[in-house]
């Protein structure tokens, strides 16, 4: 069989970038569909069916957010969102109306295909995978079952919402998690002092985990976004 | 709210000088027995009421107010007729100054902004100039490097191939370092300047720069000195993080003989401290604040040591933004000969 490679819709406009994004996602196994609007994207992505969806927002009809905001009323297709738009706000919107995950440009190619790999990743495991067996990264290890979490072999006392945090994020690998999209996660409504508890509590994390700033071996700050997991490769 | 906001404003100073004179008059009226001074305050009132808020109606409904006041202050004794007489000549003669005021003090206005704005005119124009310049050197590099290997694809060796793509790649990185900073000179040189303040926690900023820079320089390591305590400061977060990568920036390819590099950030009680420290070669020794001065004169922009690699925009960029942030960036040498740049930024939200 020739065609259980991953089909990836790349959606951009810029004939060049398209082409260079083509030619390395080909280059590593996936096949590759490409649209240069909005309009073609929603109907190759319609009679394709895509595994995953890599997205520019600044299309020449219409606004990227929109193919999310479509995407998102019928299907839980991955979105990778390729923008020049750096500002938080941009990626918190994006992010919030459904988006996977968010690069932007200019980005490195090994970057590319690690966050393609993350987001695929995801396919597999939302609604699947139950909090069972462990996670591994970096000498971190969270045992979904016992609800324990050693580092170097150590264990590490957690409190409920640390240890909810890391588990919700574990199950998000390689992605970076809004603030919102974990303070609903974990406490299920967000009121105006969510994101300062949240930090709060993310500052203990790293300290009871015993990272230094500039060491992110286990959680990677988006700063003015939310927070991020490494894909253990 | 942000529309209502210079109406409440320009009403509570109205009020408080209108006030503020009155018990001055009655103070001179009870006390003393001066009664004469009683209009001349009024008048002085109405003035300042017509320096400290925006276009005449408030002076205007201060003069009538005023004038009110006045003949409220002289009209123990006199008939009904003779008040309503008293009021309108001292309501014309307030009224006169207060408009007068308002002209001379909106034409001052005027010239200020025309001011401001010639003066943000050049200085974009000193950026562009000192943009084109920075950007050419890449620029040139990398058509150089990719023309090269099209033109002359068989005869270079494999890895002279490398060695070009490598050298495009660098040069790039250079280039998009350098739009970053363009594009937040952009966004802090319009009109209303917008930043997004946000709460930040001071270890996630420290820790973004230092992931940052660990990935350019891995070969000049980095010490951090920071406080071990949570602290959140409002704050653009990623005008923020470029000052301090500028900064750390800056030292990495200017402070020759740097072997310590340090990121410092100190608490007070309301303020918090941030340093960038070499033990390099130092600023210039007669004026080390000079440094940012150049890229406002636009005879130096093309100076050699300011125009090397970006910095010439990466230093006006931070200093660009650090004002927007209602603070100064200071230089100066430190005991160890080398060059330090410092700021403070408020722990909570000005007002």
């Amino acid at each position: 069989m020739s065609n259980n490679k991953y089909k990836i819709l790349v959606c951009e406009d810029d004939k060049n970038i398209r082409s260079v994004v083509a030619t390395v996602l080909e280059t590593n196994g996936y096949q590759v569909i490409v649209a240069g609007s909005c309009a073609e994207a929603e109907m190759m992505a319609s009679s394709y069916v895509p595994d995953l969806v890599i997205l520019d927002l600044g299309l020449p009809d219409r606004d990227g957010t929109e193919f999310i905001r479509n995407a998102r009323s019928h299907s839980g297709v991955p979105i990778l969102v390729l923008s020049a738009r750096t500002g938080e706000r941009d990626k918190i919107e994006a992010l919030d109306m459904g988006a996977t995950d968010y690069i932007t440009k200019p980005f490195g190619t090994g970057e590319l295909v690690a966050r393609v790999r993350a987001a695929l990743r995801t396919v597999k495991s939302v609604g699947g995978v139950v909090s069972k067996g462990v996670f591994e990264l970096n000498g971190m290890v969270i045992d979904y079952g016992r609800r324990l979490v050693t580092i170097d072999g150590e264990e590490i006392k957690l409190t409920q919402t640390e240890y909810n945090i890391l588990d919700f994020m574990s199950h998000h690998t390689g992605q970076v998690m809004t603030y919102t999209s974990i303070i609903n996660e974990i406490w299920g409504h967000s009121d105006l002092n969510a994101i300062k508890k949240l930090q709060v509590n993310m500052a203990n994390l790293r300290k009871k985990m015993g990272t230094k700033p500039g060491d992110n071996r286990f959680i990677i700050n988006e700063l003015g976004v939310g927070y991020r997991i490494q894909d253990p490769m | 709210m942000k529309k209502l906001f210079p109406i409440i404003k320009n009403t509570a100073i109205s009020a408080v000088i209108i006030t503020v004179m009155y018990w001055i008059n009655v103070l001179l009226k009870f006390t003393l027995h001066i009664n004469s001074m009683i209009p001349m305050l009024y008048v002085l009132g109405v003035f300042f009421i017509a320096i400290f808020t925006d276009g005449y109606f408030y002076s205007i409904a201060s003069a009538v107010i005023s004038a009110v006041l006045v003949n409220h202050m002289f009209s123990s004794s006199g008939n009904g007729l003779q008040y309503t007489y008293n009021v309108i000549t001292s309501t014309a003669i307030i009224l006169f100054v207060s408009l007068l005021t308002c002209t001379v003090t909106a034409v001052l206005k005027k010239e200020r902004r025309i001011k401001e704005a010639s003066l943000r005119a050049h200085m974009r124009a000193n950026l562009m100039r000192a943009a084109s310049h920075d950007l050419r050197t890449p620029l040139t590099s990398i058509y150089a490097s990719s023309s090269a290997i099209l033109d002359n694809f068989d005869e270079l060796t494999d890895e002279q191939r490398l060695e070009l793509v490598r050298e495009i790649r660098t040069e790039s990185h250079g280039l998009i370092r350098m739009v970053e900073n363009l594009l937040s000179v952009t966004k802090i040189n319009t009109e209303d300047v917008e930043l997004t303040m946000t709460d930040t926690v001071l270890e996630e900023l420290i820790d973004t720069v230092a992931v940052k820079y660990n990935r350019h320089f891995p070969e000049m390591p980095l010490t951090l000195d920071i406080p071990e305590e949570f602290v959140s400061i409002p704050m653009d977060a990623m005008l923020i993080e470029q000052v301090l990568f500028n900064l750390l920036e800056n030292s990495v390819i200017h402070a020759r003989g740097m072997t310590e590099l340090v990121l410092r950030v100190t608490l007070d009680e309301d303020r918090v401290n941030f340093e960038v420290w070499d033990n390099g070669c130092g600023l210039p020794k007669d004026k080390p604040d000079k440094i940012f001065d150049e890229y406002h004169d636009s005879t130096l922009v093309s100076n050699e040591t300011v125009s090397k690699r970006n910095m010439g925009i990466g230093l006006s960029v931070c200093y660009a933004i650090i004002k927007a942030h209602n603070s100064t960036l200071r230089a100066e040498n430190n005991d160890s000969g080398g060059a330090s740049f410092s700021f403070a930024l408020r722990r909570t939200a000005d007002e």
